[in-house]
């Protein structure tokens, strides 16, 4: 480090420490976040509570008569599987398929109200609610792009999308147990689709509430749109005995690309990110063999002013479980094609799926959006995709596998909690309740943590990552992340000086691969702590600062095991 | 009904006050302003909030916060372009000011010629330097390349080292650098 560099880390760090910040969010800031999280802040089993409303204030009325995609998207964009939870729907090949789940976790499906008694306890009430006619958007299909978020059926306050000329629709919604079908169908019939040509309602029983599809088409749609809703009503899967997986509050996406390999479902999606910078990305939301789920960190979509056109885009893999895995990214306009070389030499041309209309003509602040997702599944990830610009030349970006490995099971607070590590820039392990135990708990969580152990040490301040959650009784928090592999002990002490020894996992025990030891803290008191990190015979240099939520439960005798042999 | 908001406004305060104090920090080092500093974290904390409170993954908040107060640093000041470059020729010692800043002592003239670099030179130097970010991760926060990166680095560093010397400090010696090592892993 140069003279000036360390002037300015030292100038940095004594300003920024000098600065006071306000430690408590202005209730303005806090009643904005509020309207942004559109009602409902989901948090493990805290209140749910109705603001369905306020909450749609974000849809538009859109009501426009765009055409039917030009046949060549339909060539482009294949037919797509998507499975959420009982529900399997497949997509024919070149038709807008919407995955609205994002709404539907913002939409609650239950009012409560908590009641302050005079010695300042609390009881809380709650009573189901239908979030709209349509029941909680699931799905929508269409041979045009009505953007993401112009729906068959009216929501909050918004008026339902027409389906007019030549246009043809189908919308998947989930009514929530306690409505009957007699009501879900009359609700549904009057409001959705309205001035349709043709529409129809079918209702779909689960054993927890049931599946309302609505299929609409214009006076002008043809025979063979008609027949291709009909038929994907007729593929319709429904698993009545599964449950719908809670949904991660998110955007209305389109689905690019979507199957079921290796026992898992994913789908790449495409959604506006803000109209900001990075207003398009793509995700694999993917949903192992076991019913959890899991989203990647997501590739940014759309250049940025320093990137060229024909520069390679950005690019992932998410790891399917069974070895296989899905590849996915964006290139930019100036891509002429892709090719995946295997590392088995084998070589596969990578589909390049246009970014859909409507997320192309968005005003980005930082660059245009105008090129193509890439989303496929290969059996043999690990490879590379090279890139053939229009204007000659070629790239090669080699394609870092996230792979998942259950590494260790943890007793703490009283519950087994399942440790994965996962390789990537964002995430080095998750940590999770290990279902059907006994007692019985449910929920649980997935912590990602923070990847310390490659940065300088000088000037350092240990962001930890620290998260907690509400499992079937009690709340809990785990302080983990990856520190230098010298590190032997993890404690964090809290500002009441009590003191939460954790473990740590070595690479060099054999736990994992990961570059660094991994420590993890289950924390038994919130507010104020500091995590300290040891080696053998002294205490590494770091600072860091903790604030920490409510914890209501000892973590009790904390212990690791190995889920293979060390 | 007031306790159904506190409740529905838990998991936002939570994030607020894990995440935005940092943000803040950022914030002012990148635009030198005290109550700047705190609109624009509180922006970018509004809308990464909406989109992103279910992560749990506290890096991956902190990341997209970061970001956001980098691109809103930048496309903010881009659309105030016009107004800084008359700042720089009218006064900008006087202009990048505020009464809150912090005693910045025998650094000021350092603390002054950041506020003359370019915005996107300076939200580099800040986030190698106390972010402590690597070349890649750094580029990702502020929407660049690796290359791109390096390139504003040097470049703010030259401009740095230029403008002390206009203001009559000694510019520091440009020795090898050993942070290039850290890069290379």
């Amino acid at each position: 480090m140069n003279d000036l560099e360390r002037d300015l880390t030292s100038l940095f760090h004594d300003t920024a420490d000098r600065l006071e910040v306000p430690g408590r969010p202005p209730q303005a800031v806090l009643r904005r976040g509020r309207r942004r999280q559109w009602g409902t802040a989901l948090l493990g089993g805290l209140t749910v509570i109705a603001m369905v409303g306020v909450a749609l204030a974000g849809f538009r009325v859109i009501v426009g008569d765009p055409d039917p995609v030009p046949a060549e998207r339909r060539e482009i964009l294949g037919e797509r599987t998507v499975r959420l939870g009982p529900l399997a729907l497949t997509a024919p090949a070149g038709w807008t398929l919407l995955d609205l789940t994002g709404l539907a976790a913002n939409l609650a499906v239950e009012s409560c109200s908590v009641a302050v008694d005079s010695d300042g306890g609390t009881a809380e009430t709650c009573d189901p609610v239908v979030p709209s006619p349509g029941g909680v958007p699931l799905l929508q299909l269409s041979n045009f792009d009505p953007g993401p978020e112009s729906l068959l059926c009216p929501v909050g306050d918004q008026g339902a999308r027409r389906i007019i000329g030549g246009q043809a629709a189908l919308y998947v919604g989930w009514v929530p147990e306690g409505v009957t079908v007699a009501e879900a169908l009359a609700a549904t019939e009057t409001s959705c689709a309205p001035d349709a040509h043709a529409s129809t309602v079918t209702p779909l029983e689960l054993d927890d509430g049931m599946v309302v599809v609505v299929t609409a088409a214009g006076a002008e749609a043809t025979d063979a749109d008609r027949a291709r809703l009909q038929a994907v009503t007729d593929r319709l899967v429904v698993d009545p005995s599964v449950s719908f997986p809670q949904p991660t509050p998110g955007w209305a996406s389109y689905v690019i690309a979507a199957g079921v390999d290796g026992g898992a479902a994913w789908r790449a999606l495409a959604f506006d990110f803000d109209r900001e910078a990075w207003a398009v990305s793509a995700v694999i939301d993917h949903i192992d063999r076991d019913g959890n789920a899991s989203r990647s960190s997501g590739v940014l979509v759309g250049g940025f002013e320093s990137q060229r056109a024909t520069e390679m885009g950005s690019l992932e893999s998410m790891d399917l479980g069974d070895g296989s895995a899905v590849i996915f990214g964006y290139v930019p306009s100036g891509m002429a094609a892709a090719t995946y070389l295997a590392p088995s030499g084998d070589e596969v041309e990578a589909p390049l799926i246009p970014v859909p209309e409507w997320l192309r003509s968005l005003d980005t602040l930082s660059g245009s959006t105008d090129g193509s997702i890439v989303a496929f599944v290969t059996s043999e990830p690990g490879g590379e995709v090279i890139t053939n610009p229009v204007d000659g030349g070629g790239a090669r970006t080699t394609i870092a596998p996230l792979v998942r490995r259950d590494i260790a099971t943890l007793q703490a607070f009283g519950v087994r909690w399942m440790v994965t590590t996962t390789t990537g820039p964002y995430a080095c392990a998750a940590i999770r309740v290990i279902p059907g135990q006994d007692p019985p708990v449910s929920g649980g969580d997935s912590i990602g943590c923070m990847n310390e152990a490659d940065l300088p040490l000088t000037f350092r301040h240990l962001e930890t990552s620290h998260g907690g959650g509400s499992a079937e009784g009690f709340t809990y928090w785990f302080v983990n992340g990856l520190a230098p592999s010298e590190t032997v002990a993890a404690t964090v002490v809290t500002e009441d000086g009590q003191r939460w020894e954790g473990v740590v996992l070595r690479p060099e025990d054999g736990w994992h691969d990961l570059p660094g030891a991994l420590y993890i803290v289950p924390v038994g008191s919130g507010g104020s702590a500091r995590l300290v990190l040891r080696a053998e015979g002294e205490e590494l240099p770091y600072t860091s600062r903790l604030t920490l939520g409510t914890v209501d439960a000892d973590p009790g005798v904390v212990s690791v095991e190995p889920v293979t042999s060390p | 009904m007031e306790p159904e908001v506190a409740a529905a406004g838990g998991r936002v305060a939570e994030l607020y006050e894990r995440h935005v104090p940092s943000a803040i920090r950022l914030a002012y080092l990148l635009t030198g302003d005290r109550q700047e500093a705190e609109d624009l974290a509180h922006e970018a904390f509004v809308r990464c909030v909406g989109r992103f409170a279910h992560l749990r993954a506290s890096e991956a908040f902190h990341a997209y916060l970061r970001r956001a107060v980098v691109n809103l640093h930048t496309s903010g000041l881009r659309r105030r372009r016009l107004e800084r470059e008359w700042l720089r020729r009218e006064g900008p010692a006087e202009a990048r000011r505020t009464a809150a800043m912090p005693d910045v002592g025998a650094r000021e003239d350092l603390w002054r010629a950041l506020g003359l670099l370019p915005p996107r030179q300076r939200a580099a130097l800040v986030l190698r330097y106390y972010e402590d970010l690597s070349e890649h991760d750094a580029a990702a926060a502020l929407g660049c390349s690796a290359a791109a990166l390096k390139s504003l680095v040097a470049r703010g560093s030259e401009a740095l080292r230029r403008e002390l010397t206009a203001l009559g400090s000694a510019a520091p010696d440009e020795a090898p650098s050993v942070r290039a090592k850290d890069d290379e892993r």
